[in-house]
């Protein structure tokens, strides 16, 4: 028998018992919920913040680009209905409608040396591979304004040879459209006047950086006019 | 029930209750610790920008950019071989970071960037014998300033640099009082137990209930973690966010280890100690 400190120890025959886990684990709890009731204001805000910064995918940074683009032959005929103007029309359903970067044709102008892809949306990727539809435009066939643009510098450099009567060519996968240039014109960037995408009509705007070969930004633009000539408008419900 | 009995079982809900303030004491800790050594810590978003490749993907991202840009101001690709390296970016990264962390002003130095560009399209002009306006030029340079230090800007630093600063500020302090009150309670164990075993017991209990919070914690962390979901703009920055917080989560984890690896010493000691007192019983 030891004493210690002139006390007898007195001792359970077994090491250790429920306690060795049960405490821990209501420590645990009554930490957990303390900090909880310290943050809880916070979660709410914290959570909102989280919710704009976290999205449910994995964010695409592929300088890759998605390609619809399928062309029609020039003998190759399309599915049409008969429209309300009694014209044939594209039937809707058949159209594969482009989403934001994504290339669904080729726009060219043989007297100009222009060919390119063309994409919907007028972003880095898009110009940098070819020339983009303004996202707030329409597409060929839809019957409004085609609002395009390009780099002067590569692939709209043609464009300074561009000329009244000259045709455009913007082959998509539901159908091939013909345009002539009416007109060009330099104007200010910043004129919303240069063109209107309410027009009912359709009527292509093509416009790119000017001047060209001149190293150095510009706030002028060259404003290609052209109306269509061929092509068959795609349906409207 | 005996006097002695009542007061040892007041005694034994006294330790108990210290012990537990104990285990919470050291989690708040293990918090604080890793708050300073991650969140807040100049050294360690450097340490990642290194890790995560950030500098050479951040200056591939500018050239990139600036090569759109030259695409519009008649400039070829190859030009900005010349303008944008990667020491010249680390360099006014760092420096951006630095004026942050010490609460300067949020000023990207791109003085080193614009004379670069400057010097290099005049050079570019000449030798191509290019047609050059010089308000053109001018709107050239200015953009391409500004595509520059909007690359090297992080988003929402501006606005945490200011809670960084504070949490920078305060952690130390609090860690040092909480270091001191379990210092204390752990001395009120060890010497309010006669049967000094009985102290580790109590230690032991702190250390495995702190264990047990942050292994919750680091569960819930690592399960709800979704980095890689993160919205940024810049993929050098979308790497380095998603660094983070892998390191921080395998940091979390290694706080936890190091808490189940002391609970575990504590509770053999104890054993051991308990197992002494027995043999000379």
């Amino acid at each position: 028998m030891s004493e210690h400190n002139g006390h007898r120890h007195k001792y359970n025959k077994k090491l250790g018992g429920k306690s060795f886990l049960i405490l821990p684990i209501i420590f645990c709890f009554g930490i957990l919920l303390i900090m909880f009731a310290a943050v809880s204001a916070t979660l709410g805000p914290v959570g909102s913040a989280a919710g704009i910064v976290f999205s449910d995918a994995e964010k695409n940074y592929s300088t890759e680009y998605n390609n619809i683009f399928v062309p029609v032959k020039e003998d190759e005929s399309v599915d049409t209905v008969t429209g309300k103007d009694g014209k044939p029309a594209i039937k809707a359903d058949t159209v594969v409608y482009p989403g934001y970067g994504v290339r669904f044709g080729e726009i060219s102008i043989p007297d100009c040396k222009v060919k390119c892809p063309l994409f919907m949306g007028d972003d880095d990727i898009s110009l940098k591979n070819g020339a983009g539809v303004y996202y707030g435009s329409f597409i060929p066939g839809y019957g409004g304004t085609i609002l395009i643009a390009g780099h002067n510098n590569t692939f709209f450099n043609g464009l300074k040879n561009a000329k009244a009567g000259q045709e455009i060519t913007i082959r998509t996968s539901y159908g091939n459209y013909k345009y002539k240039i009416s007109k060009t014109e330099i104007k200010d960037s910043l004129d919303t006047s240069a063109y209107d995408l309410s027009a009912d009509y359709e009527n292509l705007v093509l416009y790119t950086c000017y001047p060209f070969d001149e190293v150095g930004l510009t706030s002028k633009r060259l404003f290609v006019y052209a109306d269509l000539t061929d092509g068959i408008q795609i349906e409207k419900n | 029930m005996s006097n002695k009995s009542v007061k040892k079982k007041v005694r034994n809900v006294v330790f108990s209750v210290l012990s537990f303030v104990l285990a919470l004491f050291l989690f708040m800790n293990m918090i604080c610790v890793f708050t300073i050594a991650y969140a807040v810590n100049e050294n360690a978003w450097i340490d990642l920008m290194n890790a995560s490749n950030y500098y050479a993907d951040k200056t591939e991202e500018i050239k990139n950019k600036l090569i759109v840009l030259g695409n519009a101001g008649g400039l070829k690709p190859e030009f900005f071989e010349n303008v944008v390296d990667s020491i010249q970016v680390t360099n006014d990264t760092r420096a951006y970071m630095d004026a942050y962390f010490h609460g300067n002003d949020d000023v990207i130095d791109h003085t080193a960037f614009r004379q670069n560009f400057k010097s290099e399209l005049e050079r570019y002009i000449k030798e191509n014998n290019a047609k050059a306006d010089d308000t053109n030029v001018e709107y050239l340079v200015d953009t391409a300033e500004n595509i520059y230090s909007g690359s090297l800007e992080i988003p929402l630093f501006k606005s945490l640099s200011d809670y960084f600063k504070s949490v920078g500020r305060i952690a130390p302090i609090i860690i040092t009082v909480l270091s001191l009150l379990s210092l204390v309670i752990v001395l009120i164990l060890l010497f309010g137990n006669k049967w000094k075993h009985r102290a580790f017991k109590y230690y032991y209990f702190a250390c495995a209930g702190t264990f047990l919070s942050l292994f919750a914690v680091a569960v819930f962390i690592t399960v709800a973690g979704g980095f890689q979901n993160i919205v940024l703009e810049s993929r050098a920055l979308y790497n380095m966010a998603v660094s983070f917080g892998t390191s921080a989560i395998i940091a979390f984890w290694a706080f936890t280890a190091f808490f189940l690896i002391v609970s575990f010493t504590l509770y053999f000691v104890y054993a051991n100690k308990r197992k002494k007192v027995f043999a000379t019983d």
